[in-house]
């Protein structure tokens, strides 16, 4: 015989469990197996001193930004690469033309794209302490970061990649105040 | 003025006793209710069931994006780190530290216990890598295949691989490298 397995009751929202039931019912499982199978997937995430939530949203963030066609790189390669090209308005040029590409990415691919993009910026450009992004009254928005750990070059170049992407999204650059580990920047939407 | 309060329907559920418990005891830990913890989890397994995934992948490809972050790795346009690289005429120093972060990222899937599952070194050398490529770690070789990369940058992850498999205490006795193809056959140290 069996041994009997010791059950307890949690409360759920409604709406989440009756998606929950329909979905077991489509792959023949009871519903208290299809739970207890979900709550173990999630404690492995709490092993890793995180949680189901903040991950799950990393890694949409982190999709987002991979299938846009970014790539991983060890920061200090990528600051030795810096160091040693030669740093000029060519090579500004290109990360503002990579910055316009991802813009266009997100135009492509969300109906409002200035509503991820501080989520973006900020999970992705982690090499960064902060970054804020405001959207004022009056078509202003404004992308002010933090970063005082951040090689001045490369603060730069993120400085003109941002400024491609608003240019993509029809926002023109009408500040942009770069100096050692802060960068603001003033973009107002074009006519 | 009048707010109005979205009141959400609950229902009771049954969970495993143990299961429960183990989420009971997070949510004291964390400060949280049992409420907020098994809806995010339902949450976040109904969003990854809606992308195609399971919950489970999710959390582990989420993990891994951020072993990549601790590990000193950040996100860059493709296009500028490849003109990047093009425009360098050195290179072997750029491998060295390509090796080096190998090695800390290879130290990071030990210490996190990771190494000893080849799927799940696998899925984090996917991760790092991007472009979805095929990656096949074996007792004795290592493969990854990824028509996406470009000459130099299949160089740069050989030597990532190279040292990521050195920090796991193999020692590399061929490697086979050219565009977008990468094979190496290792033996364990001492072997």
């Amino acid at each position: 015989m069996p041994d009997k397995v010791e059950k307890k009751l949690v409360v759920v929202r409604s709406d989440v469990l009756e998606r929950i039931s329909e979905m077991a019912k489509k792959e023949n499982k009871t519903l208290f197996a299809a739970i207890n199978e979900i709550l173990l997937d999630a404690l492995k995430a709490n092993e890793a001193r995180a949680n189901v939530g903040d991950l799950t949203t990393f890694y949409k963030l982190m999709k987002i930004e991979m299938d846009s066609g970014a790539v991983m790189v060890p920061a200090e390669i990528l600051l030795k690469l810096i160091k040693r090209c030669e740093y000029n308005d060519e090579l500004k040029k290109e990360w503002f033309m990579a910055g316009e590409w991802y813009g266009k990415y997100l135009t492509a691919k969300f109906e409002r794209p200035l509503e991820v993009l501080p989520s973006l910026l900020s999970t992705c450009l982690w090499q960064l302490s902060e970054v804020k992004v405001e959207v004022r009254e009056g078509g202003t928005t404004n992308v002010n970061i933090i970063a005082p750990n951040t090689d001045q070059h490369l603060l730069e170049l993120t400085g003109k990649y941002l400024e491609g992407l608003m240019n993509a999204l029809g926002y023109r650059a009408v500040k942009s105040d770069i100096v050692r580990g802060v960068a603001i920047l003033e973009f107002l939407k074009k006519l | 003025m009048f707010t109005k309060a979205i009141k959400l329907k609950r229902k009771f559920l049954a969970a495993r006793e143990n299961v429960a418990d183990k989420v009971n005891e997070i949510a004291k830990e964390s400060g949280r209710t049992v409420f907020s913890i098994v809806n995010e989890a339902l949450s976040a397994f109904i969003a990854a069931k809606e992308a195609g995934r399971t919950l489970l992948s999710i959390i582990e490809e989420g993990k891994n994006a951020q072993l990549a972050r601790n590990a000193g790795m950040i996100l860059v346009p493709e296009a500028s780190y490849d003109s990047l690289l093009e425009s360098c005429a050195i290179v072997p120093r750029i491998y060295d530290g390509w090796k080096s972060a190998g090695t800390v990222f290879g130290k990071y899937l030990y210490v996190n216990e990771i190494h000893e599952d080849t799927e799940s070194v696998e899925t984090a050398l996917k991760e790092v890598i991007g472009g979805n490529p095929d990656v096949a770690f074996s007792k004795e070789k290592l493969v990854c295949i990824s028509p996406r990369l470009g000459v130099k940058q299949t160089e740069a992850v050989s030597a990532f691989l190279e040292g990521l498999l050195q920090s796991l205490n193999l020692t590399v006795t061929a490697k086979e490298v050219s565009k977008g193809i990468i094979i190496i056959t290792f033996k364990q140290e001492g072997e």
